[in-house]
């Protein structure tokens, strides 16, 4: 009878433990790529969760050319969301990024987010159309819990 | 004799509990167990209404059954709703500093589209030194005021610039 309690003890607590580490250090997630063509550049856009030391998340977003040729400083631009499970945003960064020197893509976050709940990410990106920009959102990621 | 069975029996209820554990969990997560809503959202990023399982995309989507339109015939609702850039609502559900819940004008959030690329890096590099941003929280109105929303600076390190030198 011992025995049966020492090892439901040990089981529950090992049960415990490992729960408890999956959702503290669980992997970031991404939401699938858009392809889009703009100015007859190919692009693809996608969000992403990214868990952060501080126990938080940290949404975001990337644009990239298709082809590994780098494009102009300010051809591309990212905004990235944050969103809890009732659809509300929660975090967005101050303004547009841009990649700022020749780049193949750029990729950058909301500011990181620390209450409890389940999250989305869900961004907006921009890439020049020779006459301004042209604008896509991105395909929402699966959500992501900070516990 | 009976340490040694104790040990085993540590060592077999230790490897369970941690296996049991890791699938549950994972298990959870991915099916979203604890977090059901009336809506969901597949693998693929699609919206889907959780009465029909229709799939709603840019060709079907249809704003009067995903936002609701004030009195001054402005769209206000989620923006997670939104399947493309134009399908986004003019008042964006968003919640305030003090966490009140409220909307935002998508044009105070993402602001005037820059016309070129210099236009864009200017801007850029004009916010460089801020690290704050406040635009009013709206009721569903879009006239009444009733909070902030603050949208923070987020550090230059964090920003990923890929390059086909890196990629190579």
């Amino acid at each position: 009878m011992k025995r049966i309690d020492f090892f439901l003890v040990y089981f529950i607590a090992a049960f415990i433990v490992s729960t408890s580490f999956m959702v503290t250090f669980a992997s970031g997630t991404e939401g699938p790529k858009r392809y889009f063509t703009v100015y007859s550049i190919d692009y693809h856009n996608q969000s992403s969760l990214r868990p952060t030391w501080n126990n938080g998340l940290q949404a975001r977003t990337l644009i990239m050319h298709e082809d590994n040729i780098n494009l102009p400083a300010g051809y591309m631009g990212v905004y990235p969301r944050l969103y809890d499970d009732n659809g509300v945003v929660v975090s967005e960064p101050l303004d547009w990024v841009y990649n700022n020197s020749p780049a193949v893509g750029i990729e950058a976050p909301a500011p990181t987010y620390t209450e409890e709940g389940a999250y989305y990410s869900h961004g907006l990106t921009r890439a020049y159309n020779g006459d301004g920009y042209t604008q896509h959102s991105t395909y929402r990621s699966p959500s992501l819990n900070i516990n | 004799m009976n340490k040694g069975k104790n040990t085993v029996l540590l060592t077999v209820a230790i490897l369970l509990g941690t296996m049991l554990g890791y699938f549950s969990i994972g298990y959870a997560m991915e099916h979203d167990v604890f977090f059901q809503k009336n809506y969901k959202i597949n693998e693929k990023g699609q919206l889907i209404c959780a009465k029909t399982n229709e799939i709603i995309t840019e060709e079907n989507f249809d704003p009067s059954k995903v936002y609701r339109v004030n009195e001054y015939g402005q769209t206000y609702g989620s923006s997670l709703f939104a399947v493309s850039f134009e399908t986004e609502p003019d008042l964006i559900l968003a919640k305030g500093v003090d966490g009140t819940i409220g909307y935002i004008y998508a044009t105070d959030s993402y602001g005037e589209v820059p016309k070129n690329p210099g236009e864009a890096l200017a801007r850029q590099k004009a916010n460089a030194g801020q690290d704050r941003r406040v635009i009013p929280l709206y009721a569903s109105d879009g006239k009444t005021i009733i909070g902030e929303f603050i949208m923070y600076a987020i550090d230059i390190e964090e920003i990923t610039l890929i390059t086909a030198e890196e990629t190579k």
